[in-house]
C-alpha cells in the first residue's frame, strides 16, 4: 500500500487553499480574445525629427466573422490607427493609447516599411522585431518606394483578412521573400547584406475609376547597405538575385522565337528543318514562347580571389506553358535551342542583378559570404578590402536549363498564319 | 509493509535512459545553442559533441564506482572510501549542489515562461505548481519518476523531430559554414557549457544501484546520453542553420526555431513545444529533488525521506526567486562560474573517489573488482 | 551537538506526523472473528452474533416460540406444524417468498409425512436425513443444526428449517428461491455482434452463466457472505493455473477484512477493497456481461459476483482495459485496432479539449490560425462572460442535461436531451449569452466522453475535466501541463491489486502492448510454444508475484491437455493475462478500503 496515498482528508483543505491562491495569482495574465485589437498589417514610416510613424491596420472581427454581433459586409473589415514615437516600441505604445483594446501583434501578417525610414536605417526596427515576444520570426518584412501608411488603406477584394491576402500574395509568388529571420541573419552575417521584398500600390487603374483592380503588386526587391536602404531591383533583377541566392524562384519567362531560331541557325540546322511538313509557314521573327520555371537549384562558387570571380552553376527545370508561335517545341533541336536561349536569358537576369548590386554597393547576393564560406583562406585576405573588391566582382555562368514538358498540348495549335494572332511583341518576362 | 515497498523502489534500464535524457536535455534544450553560439558563433553546434566527451567521462567514472561497489549508492561507498567524517562533508557538498542545480533549473524555466508566454506572472506563482508536481513525484518515489519518462521522453523526441522537420524547407545549411572559422579555441571554450550539462549525469551515482540489470544499466546510461547528444545536436544544428552567427543573440534559440514553424501550414506549435519541454524540466527537478531528499535523509539518519521533500521544495522555490535578481545575472553566472563549479562536483570528486577506490582494492566488495 | 540533533529530529518527527499517513488501527469491532458457514462460506459478520447462541432445546414448542420471538413475528415468517407419519410433531420454519413452495411441498413435506420412524437403532434425525435423501430426488441441500443461531441464519437464507419434537437438532433443507428477472440483454454494454446474455440480480443464475462459459474443474470459487443485516452472498471466481495465486490471496485477504452493515450493490465491495479509495479512477471493472467476465478469467483475473447485483467485478484492471469493449474481440481486428486508437484519442480529448480551448483563447492567441481566431473573436464579441467562465458554466449545464436525462424515463430523457442540446444551446448563442465555438467544444467533449466504453472511466474524466479547466484558466497551457502531469503521475502511481494502472505502457512491456493500443489478431495473441522445462520452472515462481512467464501460452490446440495439478499451468483460451511488472514487485499490502469497516 502506498503510504503516500493515505488519508488526505486532513491535508486537503490546506492543499486546496494553496492551490486557490496560486490559481488566483495566475489569472492575472490572461486576455480575452475579444478584448484584443488584432493587428494584421503594420506600416512604419519616417516622421519628422527622427521619429517613427506607426500605422496599424486593426481587424474588426465582427465585420469578418459570424456571430450574433456580426456586421459582415458593412464597409471595410478594419480601421487604421496612427501614432508617432522615437522608437518602434514607443510608437506602438503611443498607438495603444488610441485603441481601447490591447494591441496584439502575434497575428501580424506583414510589416511594411516606408522608403524614407528604410533609408534612415533599419537596425532599431529589426532589434524590436527580434526582441518582442509577440512577433514571429517568419513575419514578412517589405519595403515600399513611397509612404508605407498609404498601402494599408487598400482593402483586398478577396473576402479574407486583408493582411493575410497580402502575405499570401508575397508568399505564393515567392519573389525575393524577406522575413524577420532573413533580415536579422543577413544583418549579422559577414559578407552578405539584407534585402527586402518591395511592394507598391498597383499602377493599373480600373477603367471605371474604382480602386480594386490589383491593389498592390510586387515590384522586386529593396537592397540594403548595412541597415540602410540603397535602392531597388526590378522584378527581372530580383529573379536574378533569387538565382544567386538559390532562393527557389518561381517565374514565367518569355523568349523571342527569333532568338531560338538564331541558335539553331548557328549550327547546321536550317530554318525549315524543325517543321513537320515543308508546307507550313516559317517562323515569324517576333513570335514568343513562354516558359515556366519549375525548379531551380543554383550554386555560387568562388573561383578566383582577385578580382573576385565566382561561378554560378545550377540546373533549372522549365516547362513550356505558351507558344505564341508555330515553332515546334516538341522537336529535339528546337528544345535544345530553347534551353540554350533560356539559359542566356537567366544569365542576363543574374548579370543585371549583379550590375545593380554593384552600382548600389550592396552585396545582397552574398558574394562575399560565399568566399567566406567556401574559401576562408582567401577571405582572410579579402575581408578588409571587400568594399573595393565587390564592384569588380565577376561571374562565370554555367546554368543548365532543361525544358522537360510542354504542357497538355504537343505541337502549337492555331491557324496557319501565326502573324494574324500573335498579340504583342517584346521579349521580357510577363 | 510500506517500508519494504519503499525500498523496492527500483527502475528499469530504459527508465534510466529516460532520466538521463531529462537530466541533460531539460535545461540544455532551450539555452544551450545560445550559450555555445555566444562563444563560438555559427560553430556553436560543434560544441555539443565536444562537450559530450567530459560528460561521457563523468558517466564512466560513475559507472566504474557502481561496478566496483555493486548494490551501493554514492553515500555508501563514499563512506567506505573516505571515512565517516569526510564522506559527510562530501555529502553536504552534494546536497547543496543538487539543491543549487534544482534552483537553477526552476529559475531558468520560470524565466523562460515569463519571457515567452506569461510576461506578467510572478515567478513564485509560476514555480509553485511546478514544484508541487515534482514534490508529488518525489513523494511517490524514484520508480514513478522513472516511469514518467517512458511517456514523456518519446513525446519530446517526437516534438524535436517535428519542429526540426518543419523548418527543413527553410534552413540555409550554408549559414553554419565555414567550419571552425575562428579556429578550434572558441569551440573548445564553448564546449565547457554543454560539458557542464552533460555532467549532470553525476546524479546517477546516487541511485544507479536501484536500477535493475547490472550490465543493462551501463548500456542504458550511455544510450540515453547518446540520444540526448543527438537531440542537442539536431536542435543546435537547426538553430544554426536558421540563424547562423546570430544564434547567440537569441535568448532561447530553440524556442525561436519553434516560433518560426507552422505545422500543416496553419498550426503554431510553439506553446505545445514549450509545454512538452517543460515536462522534461519537471522530471529533472524531480530527480534532483529526490536525490537531495534521500541524501539529506541519510545525513540526518532518517529512515523515511519523503517528509523532507516538501521543505526542500519550499527551499528551492524561495531560492529560485531570490538567488539571482535578474536573467542577466543568471546568464553571466552560467557562463562564468558554473562550468568551474560543475567541473568540481561532477568530475573532480567522483574521479577522486574512483582513484581512491582503484588504489585501495581491498575496499572493494570482491565481486565487483573488474577494471 | 546532541541537542541540535534532537532539534532536527523533533522537526522531522513533527513533519512525519503531519505529512505521512498514520497506520489504520484495526477497530475494536465485535470481538468475534469471521466464521465459516456451510458451502465453505466465509462470513465476517455472522448473523449468529446478533441472536442468542444457546443450543436448541428438545421441546418443539419452545423452539418454535423462540424462533418466532427471534424473528419478532415477522410478516413473512411461516411456521407450518405437522406430524411426521406416525412420529413426533414437527414444524417447518421458513420465510415466505424465499423458498420454492412447490419444491418444499414435493420434496420435503410429502416425503416427511411418509417417513417410517420405527427403529431405535438410529437417532430419529439421522433417519429423517436418510429418508429425505432417498425420497427427495431433487438435489436439495440438507444440513443438521444444533445451534439455534444457525437455525435462524438458515431461515434467513431461504432454507426451510425442520424442528422435530424431542430433538435438540434441527434439519435445514435448502429450497431457496427468490424473485428475479429473466436473463436478458444487458443495458449498459450493448454489442452489435456478440452474446446477448447479461447477468441478473440472482447469484445462482449468474454462477450458472459463468459455468456455461468455463466448463472446466479449474474454475474455482471463494464463497463469502458480507453485511450484518443484508447477509449478502458473494462469490470470487478464478481459474486455477491462470490466475496468479498471489492475486487470489490478495483478494481473499482484502475481502476477509470487510465488516459492514449491508452490501447493496457490488460497488460496495469495490469501494471497500480497492487500492486507492481517494482516486477518481475505477480500480475494478464492473461488467454486466458474462462473456466479459469469462474472458477476464481466462486472462488470469479474478471475478467477484455479488448477490443482488447484476454487475460482476473484475480485478485487477488497467487503464487500457477500461478502454476496451468486449466487441473488440468479436469484430475484425483492423476495425477494433482503429477503434481502440480512436478511443485513446477521444478519452484524452474528453479531458483536455475545454481546457485547450481556454488556453488558446485567453492565453496563447498565437496558436490558432488567424481566420479561426477572428471567427472566435467575432462570435465572442458581445458575450458578457469571460471565456473560462463561459466554458465552465456551460460544462456544468451540460452535466445537468446529462444528469436530468439519465434519471428520467427514457422517452422523457430524450426530450430533455433535445431541449438541452438544441433549443437552449441555440437560444443561448442567439441571445449572445454564449459563443458558438463554446457549444461546439462542449458538444465535442461530451461526444468524446460518451465514446468511452465504461461509464466509470468516463465519470472520472468528467471530474478531471473541471480540474483542468481551472488550471487552464489560471495558467494556460502551462496549467494544463501541470494538471495533466499530476493526473499522469497519479495514474502511474496507481495500482490495481498490484498491477500498475498504466501497464504495459509504463512500466514498458512491448510484448503486451500489442493487445493494448491495437487489437492484434487472435492467432497473433498466442505466443509460440516454449520448451516445457522453462515454463515449468517459472510456474512455481509465478505465484510469488515475481516474474511470471511472459505470456507463454501453448498453441491453440493445447488447451485441452495437461493436468490442473501439474507444474505446467493450465492454459485455456487466449493468453491475455495481465502480468505483474518485472522484478520482485509485490502485490500491495494491507487493504486501504477494508480500513473503513464499521
Amino acid at each position: 500500500m502506498r503510504p503516500g496515498a493515505a488519508p488526505r482528508a486532513r491535508r486537503l483543505p490546506a492543499a486546496g487553499l494553496v492551490l486557490l491562491a496560486v490559481l488566483a495569482g495566475g489569472c492575472v495574465q490572461s486576455a480575452e480574445v475579444n478584448r484584443l485589437a488584432l493587428i494584421d498589417l503594420l506600416a512604419l514610416d519616417a516622421a519628422p525629427q527622427g521619429e517613427i510613424l506607426a500605422t496599424a491596420q486593426v481587424i474588426m472581427p465582427t465585420r469578418l466573422g459570424v456571430g450574433p454581433a456580426s456586421t459582415a459586409g458593412e464597409g471595410a473589415p478594419f480601421f487604421l490607427v496612427q501614432a508617432r514615437g522615437r522608437t518602434v516600441a514607443e510608437a506602438l505604445s503611443n498607438l495603444q493609447k488610441r485603441v481601447p483594446r490591447q494591441l496584439f501583434l502575434e497575428h501580424l501578417q506583414m510589416l511594411v516599411i516606408g522608403d524614407e525610414l528604410a533609408r534612415r536605417g533599419l537596425f532599431p526596427v529589426v532589434d524590436f522585431l527580434i526582441r518582442e515576444q509577440e512577433i514571429r520570426t517568419d513575419l514578412l518584412v517589405t519595403v515600399t518606394p513611397d509612404t508605407a501608411a498609404d498601402l494599408l488603406n487598400i482593402a483586398s477584394p478577396l473576402p479574407a483578412v486583408p493582411g493575410e491576402a497580402w502575405s499570401d500574395l508575397v508568399r505564393n509568388e515567392r519573389l525575393t521573400v524577406s522575413s524577420v529571420r532573413n533580415l536579422f541573419v543577413a544583418m549579422g552575417e559577414e559578407g552578405i547584406e539584407p534585402f527586402l521584398t518591395a511592394i507598391a500600390p498597383s499602377a493599373v487603374q480600373e477603367p471605371g475609376g474604382g480602386g480594386n483592380l490589383g491593389d498592390m503588386e510586387l515590384i522586386g526587391a529593396g537592397l540594403l547597405r548595412g541597415d540602410r536602404l540603397a535602392g531597388y531591383l526590378d522584378r527581372d533583377e530580383a529573379l536574378g538575385l533569387q538565382l544567386l541566392l538559390n532562393d527557389r524562384p518561381r517565374a514565367v519567362v518569355t523568349l523571342d522565337a527569333a532568338e531560338v531560331l538564331a541558335r539553331m541557325d548557328n549550327g547546321r540546322a536550317r530554318a525549315e528543318a524543325p517543321f513537320r511538313s515543308p508546307g507550313e509557314p516559317p517562323v515569324h521573327s517576333q513570335d514568343l514562347i513562354s516558359l515556366r520555371l519549375r525548379r531551380a537549384d543554383t550554386r555560387l562558387a568562388p573561383v578566383a580571389p582577385d578580382p573576385p570571380t565566382l561561378e554560378i552553376s545550377g540546373r533549372l527545370i522549365l516547362d513550356v506553358v505558351n507558344t505564341a508561335s508555330v515553332l515546334d517545341v516538341e522537336h529535339p533541336e528546337v528544345a535544345a535551342a530553347l534551353e540554350e536561349a533560356a539559359a542566356d536569358l537567366f544569365a542576363s537576369y543574374v548579370a543585371a542583378a549583379v550590375r545593380k548590386m554593384q552600382a548600389l554597393d550592396s552585396d545582397a547576393a552574398g558574394l562575399g559570404a560565399s568566399f567566406r564560406r567556401s574559401r576562408p583562406e582567401w577571405w582572410r585576405t579579402m575581408r578588409s578590402r571587400w568594399p573595393e573588391l565587390f564592384p569588380q566582382a565577376q561571374l562565370i555562368y554555367d546554368l543548365q536549363v532543361a525544358v522537360v514538358r510542354t504542357g497538355l498540348a504537343t505541337r502549337p495549335g492555331g491557324p496557319v498564319e501565326p502573324q494574324l494572332w500573335v498579340p504583342r511583341r517584346g521579349g521580357s518576362r510577363r | 509493509m510500506a517500508a519494504s515497498y519503499w525500498e523496492d523502489n527500483r527502475i528499469t534500464p530504459l527508465e534510466l535512459a529516460g532520466i538521463v535524457i531529462c537530466l541533460v536535455f531539460a535545461t540544455g534544450a532551450v539555452t544551450l545553442p545560445m550559450f555555445t553560439s555566444m562563444v563560438a558563433q555559427h560553430d556553436g553546434w560543434l560544441a555539443a559533441p565536444v562537450g559530450a566527451i567530459p560528460g561521457a567521462l563523468v558517466l564512466a567514472v560513475v559507472l566504474y564506482l557502481d561496478r566496483r561497489f555493486p548494490g551501493e549508492a554514492f553515500p555508501d561507498y563514499s563512506r567506505r572510501l573516505l571515512g565517516s567524517g569526510l564522506s559527510k562533508g562530501v555529502l553536504i557538498l552534494y546536497e547543496v549542489y543538487f539543491l543549487h542545480v534544482a534552483t537553477l533549473v526552476v529559475r531558468e524555466s520560470t524565466d523562460f515562461l515569463r519571457t515567452g508566454f506569461y510576461p506578467g506572472a510572478s515567478p513564485l506563482v509560476l514555480a509553485t505548481p511546478l514544484l508541487a508536481l515534482t514534490t508529488y513525484m518525489v513523494w511517490h518515489g524514484l520508480e514513478i519518476i522513472g516511469r514518467t519518462t517512458i511517456i514523456v521522453v518519446p513525446v519530446q523526441i517526437a516534438f524535436t523531430i517535428i519542429v526540426t522537420a518543419a523548418t527543413a524547407a527553410q534552413v540555409e545549411p550554408e549559414l553554419i559554414l565555414p567550419l571552425l572559422e575562428r579556429g578550434v579555441a572558441p569551440v573548445l571554450r564553448a564546449s565547457l557549457i554543454p560539458a557542464a550539462w552533460f555532467g549532470e549525469v553525476v546524479t546517477l551515482a546516487f541511485f544507479l544501484s536501484s536500477v535493475r540489470g547490472r550490465r543493462a544499466r551501463a548500456a542504458a546510461a550511455f544510450a540515453g546520453a547518446g540520444v540526448v547528444l543527438a537531440l542537442i545536436f539536431i536542435g543546435g544544428i537547426s538553430a544554426g542553420m536558421l540563424f547562423g552567427d546570430q544564434t547567440g543573440r537569441l535568448a532561447y534559440p530553440l524556442s525561436s526555431v519553434a516560433r518560426f514553424v507552422t505545422v500543416g501550414g496553419f498550426l503554431r506549435i510553439d506553446p505545445l513545444a514549450m509545454a512538452v519541454w517543460l515536462f522534461l524540466t519537471v522530471i529533472k527537478v524531480a530527480v534532483l529533488q529526490h536525490v537531495a531528499t534521500t541524501t539529506l535523509a541519510r545525513l540526518l539518519h532518517l529512515k523515511d525521506d519523503r517528509p523532507l521533500a516538501v521543505p526542500l521544495a519550499g527551499l528551492v522555490l524561495l531560492l529560485s526567486d531570490g538567488l539571482f535578481t535578474n536573467k542577466q545575472e543568471l546568464d553571466a553566472w552560467l557562463l562564468s562560474g558554473w562550468p568551474v563549479y560543475a567541473f568540481c562536483m561532477q568530475l573532480l570528486i567522483p574521479a577522486g573517489l574512483a582513484l581512491v577506490a582503484a588504489l585501495r582494492p581491498q575496499l572493494g566488495s570482491g565481486t565487483g573488482d573488474a577494471p | 551537538m546532541p541537542r541540535r540533533r534532537s532539534l532536527l529530529r523533533g522537526l522531522f518527527i513533527w513533519l512525519a506526523r503531519v505529512l505521512s499517513p498514520r497506520p489504520h488501527d484495526r477497530p475494536a469491532g465485535s470481538g468475534r472473528g469471521p466464521e465459516r458457514q456451510p458451502g465453505d462460506e466465509m462470513v465476517t459478520t455472522p448473523l449468529a452474533h446478533d441472536v442468542d447462541d444457546a443450543p436448541l432445546s428438545r421441546d418443539l414448542s419452545a423452539n418454535v416460540e423462540r424462533m418466532e420471538k427471534a424473528w419478532h413475528h415477522a410478516a413473512d415468517l411461516v411456521v407450518r406444524r405437522f406430524g411426521i407419519s406416525g412420529g413426533p410433531r414437527a414444524a417447518l420454519v421458513f420465510l415466505k417468498g424465499q423458498v420454492d413452495d412447490a419444491r418444499l411441498d414435493l420434496s420435503v413435506v410429502r416425503p416427511l409425512q411418509r417417513v417410517p420412524l420405527d427403529g431405535k437403532d438410529k437417532a430419529p434425525m439421522d433417519r429423517l436425513v436418510e429418508h429425505l435423501e432417498e425420497r427427495a430426488v431433487h438435489t436439495v441441500h440438507l444440513e443438521v443444526l444444533s445451534s439455534f443461531a444457525d437455525a435462524v441464519d438458515r431461515v434467513a437464507h431461504g432454507y426451510a428449517v425442520l424442528l422435530v419434537d424431542g430433538e435438540a437438532e434441527a434439519l435445514a433443507i435448502n429450497v431457496y428461491t427468490r424473485p428475479h428477472r429473466a436473463v436478458e440483454e444487458p443495458g449498459t454494454e450493448q454489442v452489435v455482434r456478440g452474446p446477448r446474455e447479461g447477468f441478473v440480480e440472482d447469484l445462482d443464475t449468474n454462477l450458472a452463466l459463468m459455468r456455461a462459459r468455463v466448463r472446466h474443474p479449474a474454475l474455482r470459487f471463494l464463497a463469502y457472505r458480507f453485511g450484518r443485516y443484508s447477509q449478502t452472498r458473494v462469490r470470487v471466481l478464478y481459474l486455477d493455473g491462470r490466475t496468479p495465486p498471489a492475486l487470489v490471496e490478495e483478494v481473499r485477504q482484502r475481502l476477509e477484512r470487510i465488516e459492514i452493515d449491508a452490501i447493496i450493490e457490488s460497488s460496495y465491495i469495490e469501494e471497500l477493497i480497492e487500492d486507492a479509495p481517494y482516486s477518481p479512477f475505477p480500480q475494478m471493472l464492473p461488467t454486466e456481461r458474462p462473456d466479459v467476465a469469462a474472458a477476464a478469467l481466462y486472462e488470469g483475473r479474478v471475478v467477484i459476483l455479488t448477490d443482488g447485483s447484476p454487475f460482476a467485478l473484475i480485478a485487477p484492471v488497467t487503464f487500457w482495459s477500461l478502454l476496451q469493449a468486449s466487441e473488440d474481440y468479436y469484430q475484425r481486428h483492423l476495425l477494433s485496432s482503429f477503434l481502440r486508437l480512436l478511443r485513446v484519442v477521444l478519452i484524452i480529448s474528453s479531458v483536455t479539449l475545454p481546457a485547450l480551448y481556454i488556453a488558446a483563447v485567453i492565453f496563447h492567441h498565437g496558436m490558432l490560425p488567424t481566420p479561426l481566431l477572428i471567427t472566435i473573436a467575432a462570435s465572442r464579441e458581445r458575450v458578457p462572460l469571460p471565456a473560462a467562465l463561459e466554458i465552465f458554466l456551460f460544462e456544468v449545464a451540460f452535466e445537468a442535461f446529462r444528469e436530468a436525462g439519465v434519471r428520467l424515463p427514457r422517452s422523457v430523457g430524450q426530450t430533455v436531451g433535445i431541449v438541452g442540446g438544441i433549443i437552449i444551446g441555440q437560444a443561448a448563442v442567439q441571445a449572445g449569452l454564449i459563443s458558438a465555438p463554446v457549444i461546439v467544444v462542449i458538444a465535442l467533449t461530451g461526444l468524446a466522453s460518451f465514446a468511452t466504453p465504461h461509464a466509470g472511466l468516463a465519470g472520472s474524466m468528467r471530474i478531471l475535466r473541471f480540474f483542468l479547466i481551472l488550471m487552464a484558466a489560471s495558467f494556460g497551457l502551462y496549467g494544463i501541463l501541470i494538471g495533466g502531469g499530476l493526473i499522469q503521475v497519479h495514474l502511474l502511481a496507481l495500482r490495481s491489486f498490484g498491477i500498475p494502472y498504466l501497464w504495459p505502457l509504463s512500466p514498458l512491456d512491448l510484448r503486451s502492448l500489442k493487445d493494448i493500443l491495437v487489437r492484434w489478431p487472435i492467432w497473433g495473441l498466442w505466443s509460440a510454444p516454449r520448451p516445457e522445462p522453462e515454463t515449468a520452472d517459472r510456474a512455481d515462481g509465478a505465484g510469488a508475484g515475481g516474474g511470471t512467464d511472459p505470456g507463454t501460452a501453448a498453441g491453440p490446440g493445447s488447451g485441452e491437455t495437461g493436468s490442473p495439478s501439474g507444474a505446467q499451468p493450465r492454459r485455456i483460451g487466449t493468453p491475455l493475462r495481465p502480468q505483474p511488472p518485472p522484478g520482485p514487485r509485490e502485490t500491495r499490502g494491507p487493504v486501504r478500503g477494508a480500513g473503513r469497516r464499521r
